[in-house]
């Protein structure tokens, strides 16, 4: 049944129940990204759904590409993690972590630019998967390790020095997907105010509002499709959220500023804004 | 219940105590130990979307802690 919400790319989000019904299917591949929570028990070793594979975000985000806490590893780095896990750009990848948030969002984010052509997201992740009462497994599938996952999208990436060269350029949107406090701190300039989860219904199990709400929300900035987007907040994770959202609209130019607010803030030679 | 993400960032600590607010027992309480300024905004942020009241206190330089109870 078509989602009443009326998204243009709803194939990018998909329900418990959709997975649940391809949970067989070869060709799909199911990614969890919950950093474990040994305490309370939550986190992959403790049960996820049966087939998912575990991606650690810290192998991949461990900021040895540019410095930068939180954001991208090496090429190699991320290649070799996302191809010891079995993922290649042909599969059909899901993605979840505890509620459909940012980290899901930040790895759907990372495979498009690694060239992966067919990546969704599971909608309130762990969350919904559990309060659907589907299985639950506690074993890791056998994986068979790729050597090169994918081409790299340059198109889905934004770096300072892209950012930098056209910030005058007016068909260019910057978006900032932190706290109302984080903006008012320091924000680059011209950038537009939209934290992240605004996207969602506050709920115990996060739900997107529907197109045409989240279609005021973004055009009312000024964000609009035939811009230039670029989203950021403080470690290109939240932003990721924002650029899953505008992918799910089908706006068709957005890239994640990776490096965000933690290396322009920290940069004497960017321009900064109060 | 304490929830200990010193030493970790944006977007860690507050995914974090998402997962651990969901995962409180009914009449607990969780503590949040982090030394990650941005905590300050994004985890009262989420808390008050699932129901939850915040007090913070400084417990040092940086390092705060962070009460999270539901709200009655």
């Amino acid at each position: 049944m078509p989602d009443p919400r009326d998204y243009p790319q709803a194939e990018l989000l998909v329900t418990a129940d959709w997975l649940f019904e391809k949970l067989e299917d070869p060709g799909l591949h199911i990614v969890d990204v919950r950093p474990p929570m040994p305490q309370f028990r939550i986190g992959y070793p403790w049960g996820h759904i049966p087939g998912a594979v575990y991606l650690d975000l810290m192998q991949i985000f461990s900021g040895r590409a540019n410095g930068v806490p939180g954001t991208l590893g090496s090429p190699v780095e991320v290649a070799t993690a996302v191809g010891l896990v079995g993922l290649a750009a042909r599969d059909t990848v899901v993605v979840y972590d505890g509620q459909g948030g940012p980290a899901a969002a930040q790895v759907f984010w990372l495979l498009e630019s690694l060239g992966f052509l067919d990546v969704r997201l599971l909608e309130g992740g762990w969350a919904a998967w559990q309060t659907s009462g589907r299985p639950i497994s506690m074993e890791a599938p056998t994986v068979e390790p790729i050597e090169t996952p994918g081409m790299p999208n340059a198109g889905r990436l934004a770096t300072l020095d892209w950012i930098l060269t056209r910030l005058e350029d007016p068909a260019l949107v910057l978006v900032d997907a932190r706290t109302r406090n984080e903006y008012d701190s320091g924000h680059i300039p011209g950038a537009v105010l939209l934290p992240w989860e605004e996207s969602l219904e506050s709920a115990l199990v996060p739900r997107f509002r529907d197109a045409a709400a989240l279609r005021h929300r973004f055009e009312s900035a000024g964000v609009t499709p035939e811009k230039e987007l670029v989203v950021y907040c403080l470690t290109g994770a939240r932003s990721a959220h924002v650029y899953f959202t505008l992918r799910l609209l089908g706006y068709p130019s957005v890239r994640n500023y990776d490096g965000s607010w933690q290396e322009w803030g920290s940069r004497a030679d960017t321009p900064k804004m109060r | 219940m304490e929830l200990d993400v010193r030493g970790e960032i944006c977007p860690y600590p507050m995914m974090k105590a998402v997962e651990a607010m969901r995962a409180l027992p009914e009449g607990e309480y969780l503590e949040v130990y982090t030394d990650h300024s941005p905590c300050l905004d994004t985890i009262p942020t989420q808390a008050a979307r699932l129901g939850f009241e915040t007090s913070i206190e400084k417990i040092g330089s940086p390092e705060w802690r962070i009460t999270l109870r539901r709200k009655p």
